[in-house]
């Protein structure tokens, strides 16, 4: 009984932790889907995110609502000006090439973070409610809410891509940019858009994970590991796939913890990207 | 300065080590290993180990840690190699994060955080400048040798097999095992001469600690393989000293700007890094001293409706 | 002034590839032409030119007297000018009706008289609306990628070999779509493997053969023609 309640404990904060790492998941995916490009400074967006809500919440006090969009703003614009900047002029030599000038284009932002904000660590300020228990099973109310700006977060990338015209033609460009641009669309433009709303929403996973742990210039790069397993384990490109990816994720990580020292917990990331690529070359949802 | 100079031109040969490796790795065969770290701290922390707790001689312990660093890269190969692009990127830099966490957390073997100091190093008895001088000549003495050595694989059949595999995805598709044991062999020895460029840099620092796995020599490496060229023995060694001169001189330009703090200037130099980083792929995107063109060019695909040229 | 004139065009994928070495082709109003010639022959680059897939190094590309060499391929479809490529020529992970959605894109305002007319004239499109692209059949993969052109009322349809791949039957079912559209005043010019097939529906044909002009003529005179007969139908 002891047990249950501890897995069911470990299963319950490994899906709000695996909500969070979603966000940031499906960005990095969404990304891949529209321009066949990893992305590697999806971590800088994450901390430009975190840094975004600092401002806005710790400096002008201004509420989490308000902390959350202006993180997918400014971190959305940062993604769309870096991109056309530095990334673009080199799409011409292949992806791969596009992929390791992230990798120094992640290190230019967060060094830009550095110049600005310095090394030190900062923190929110925030409200500490009293846990909720249900059966046994604690829940901060913090974290609960995080997961609900998660879910939110989501669900409304998912009703855009499902819904809307704008959603319906960031598909076709990700399915086949030549058609598409046969049929009238520009593939530059849904380019433009699908990087500024991956990066906003790398800004917003930037946010959640503000919200449980501190915020510093590298931050990024220490969940990056997890959040890359998730997109590989859903597929890249798959954007329901990087959310099962980031459950899946989030849950062995914290039941890594009943077999595993906390320290290696983020090795279940990795271990989850060579599982994933031997037995679900194509991510667990097999498409593409 | 004299003493500034050895170190400079040191860090270029043990960063020259790195280039070479990365080179026979994704200069010439094509595999994108973002875990190079893996190998060099491997040869690192193993001849520390050795000299320090087992009391062998220096000489021994970069033979081990070179072999560990290339047992690495084969053992990299096995699970890894199949995976195309992106997928590889991805899982190299995963494989690289997780030597870091056990570099960091199995504190009975490498001390943690604290790192393992008071590694023997080579040539210690001599003082000061003669120290510096000695272990210069012996890095630039193992550059060379590597050097050679990679540059006859290079111009050897079993280099040609490998930037055929490079250059044509069919070949590594459809020649499959064949191709397997070429790539193994590959990142065995790339993770070799990455290992002894680990261990070279602990005996000269006589220190390592999980500092080693700092993602900013990731991106130097890549930037010395780029500037120098891609497939180019001789680039990857020039760019390795370019850059190290590069990132040397950024302390210079840090420092005429008054009033920033450490960790600003700090930041300058890394910025000045990534934009130079960006704007050298931009602008020479086969380097300053591109691969001698002899290579096979595959026939333009006439039903890929928009020239999409294969690069990476 | 010609409905659409490819004069002296030269064209390529790389830098130094050159497939079509100066090729002339007049297509006018309310015809039916046909592009043959032997693999590699460069009728497939052709119409990618006159589609705006591949830029042209020399030569012009006119459409009712407008010159649109080198333009990009939506402006070229926005010029009433639609494209059907021989392969990738739907999108596959959408629904059927997403597809459609997507290819009235230029002329959204008609969409759902379109999309009336185009489901009368292909119910096995109607039928499966929902179903994802990617699982129909060649045939149907093909009606659609039709359908999708219709959607913005072309007044130039180039297909690049809508048959091949296709079963006898199919195949002869898309020619009659072909001729019907057609009739509705939709001007086709289209590259095909078969060529007495192509010849019967069409009114002219052009042959290419290693990226030139080689003959062009009504498809009648062609068809009876002894030496083209012997190339293109095997006929000793």
């Amino acid at each position: 009984m002891e047990l249950l309640t501890e897995i069911m404990q470990l299963v319950v904060n490994g899906l709000m932790a695996g909500a969070i790492l979603a966000v940031p998941a499906i960005a990095f995916s969404l990304i891949f889907a529209v321009l066949q490009i990893s992305n590697f400074s999806v971590a800088a967006h994450i901390a430009i995110g975190a840094y975004t809500t600092y401002v806005v919440n710790a400096l002008f006090g201004l509420p989490e609502a308000a902390a959350v969009v202006c993180a997918f703003l400014v971190s959305g614009s940062v993604g769309v000006v870096s991109d056309h900047l530095a990334l673009k002029p080199l799409r011409t030599y292949g992806p791969l090439t596009v992929a390791i000038a992230s990798m120094a284009l992640n290190l230019v932002l967060e060094n830009l973070i550095r110049f600005g904000f310095g090394n030190a660590v900062q923190a929110l300020d925030l409200p500490v409610y009293r846990n909720w228990v249900f059966a046994g099973v604690h829940v901060a109310p913090q974290q609960f809410f995080n997961f609900l700006i998660a879910a939110g977060a989501m669900v409304a990338l998912f009703c855009l891509l499902t819904f809307t015209s704008i959603g319906k033609q960031m598909r076709a460009v990700a399915d086949n940019p030549t058609l598409a641009d046969i049929k009238g669309i520009s593939p530059e433009q849904i380019s433009r858009l699908a990087v500024f709303i991956g990066m906003g929403l790398a800004g917003v996973g930037g946010v959640l994970i503000a919200l449980e742990a501190a915020i510093e210039p590298n931050m990024g790069f220490r969940v990056i590991l997890p959040v890359f397993a998730a997109a590989v384990l859903g597929g890249l490109g798959n954007i329901p796939g990087a959310v099962a990816g980031a459950l899946i994720i989030g849950v062995a990580e914290e039941l890594s913890l009943l077999a595993l020292p906390v320290a290696y917990r983020s090795a279940v990331g990795f271990i989850a990207i060579i599982v994933a690529l031997l037995f679900f070359p194509r991510g667990i949802l097999g498409k593409r | 300065m004299t003493t500034y100079v050895l170190s400079v031109l040191t860090f270029g040969s043990i960063y020259a080590l790195l280039a070479l490796g990365l080179n026979l790795m994704w200069g010439m065969t094509g595999m994108v290993n973002l875990g190079i770290l893996g190998y060099y701290a491997i040869g690192g922390y193993v001849s520390a180990l050795l000299t320090v707790k087992l009391g062998l001689p220096v000489f021994a312990g970069m033979l081990v840690g070179t072999l560990a660093a290339a047992l690495l890269g084969a053992a990299t190969c096995v699970g890894l190699v199949k995976l195309r692009d992106d997928y590889l990127a991805i899982a190299t830099l995963g494989f690289a994060q997780v030597m870091a966490l056990i570099a960091q957390n199995e504190i009975w073997l490498t001390n943690g955080t604290d790192g393992i100091g008071q590694v023997p190093r080579l040539g210690d008895e001599l003082q000061g400048q003669s120290f510096g001088i000695l272990y210069l000549l012996i890095c630039l003495l193992i550059v060379a040798l590597v050097f050679v050595g990679t540059e006859v694989l290079r111009r050897s059949p079993f280099g040609r097999v490998l930037r055929a595999v490079r250059d044509d995805s069919m070949v590594a598709a459809t020649a499959g095992k064949y191709v397997f044991g070429y790539q193994m062999k590959a990142l065995a020895v790339g993770g070799g001469i990455m290992g002894l460029a680990g261990a070279s840099y602990v005996h000269y620092i006589g220190f390592i600690s999980p500092e080693v796995f700092q993602p900013q020599l990731l991106i130097y490496i890549f930037l010395a393989l780029i500037l120098g060229g891609r497939g180019n023995n001789l680039g990857a060694v020039a760019g390795a000293f370019f850059v190290v001169i590069i990132v040397e001189g950024t302390r210079f330009i840090a420092e005429i700007v008054p009033s920033l703090s450490a960790v600003q200037i700090g930041a300058i130099r890394q910025l000045i890094i990534g934009i130079g980083f960006i704007v050298v792929l931009q602008n020479w995107p086969r380097g300053l001293i591109p691969e001698p063109l002899r290579r096979y060019r595959p026939p333009a695909d006439p039903a890929a409706g928009q020239g999409s040229e294969r690069a990476g | 002034m010609s409905f659409l004139k490819v004069d002296q065009v030269v064209a390529g994928y790389g830098a130094h590839d050159e497939i079509l070495k100066k090729v002339d082709m007049v297509v006018e109003p309310g015809e039916i032409v046909s592009i043959l010639g032997p693999n590699g022959a460069g009728k497939s680059t052709l119409l990618k030119t006159v589609a705006g897939l591949v830029a042209p190094r020399s030569g012009t590309v006119e459409f009712v007297g407008a010159d649109i060499a080198g333009l990009r391929p939506r402006d070229v479809s926005r010029r009433g000018i639609v494209f059907v490529p021989q392969e990738h020529n739907i999108f596959a992970s959408l629904s059927i009706e997403e597809n459609l959605e997507i290819a009235s894109y230029l002329d959204k305002a008609e969409y759902r008289t379109r999309l009336a007319q185009v489901y009368a004239r292909m119910p096995e499109l109607a039928d499966r609306r929902r179903l994802t692209a990617g699982a129909l059949s060649g045939g149907q993969r093909q009606s659609l990628a039709m359908a999708m052109a219709l959607m913005v009322g072309p007044r130039l349809m180039l297909l690049d070999e809508p048959t091949a791949g296709l079963s006898p039957a199919a195949a002869e079912k898309l020619f009659a779509l072909v001729r019907a559209i057609r009739d509705d005043g939709v001007t086709i010019a289209m590259v095909e493997q078969n060529a007495l097939r192509s010849l019967m529906v069409s009114d002219r044909a052009y042959i290419l053969v290693d990226g030139r002009n080689a003959r062009s003529g009504s498809a009648q005179e062609l068809i009876n023609d002894a030496e083209i007969r012997q190339i293109f139908l095997g006929e000793k």
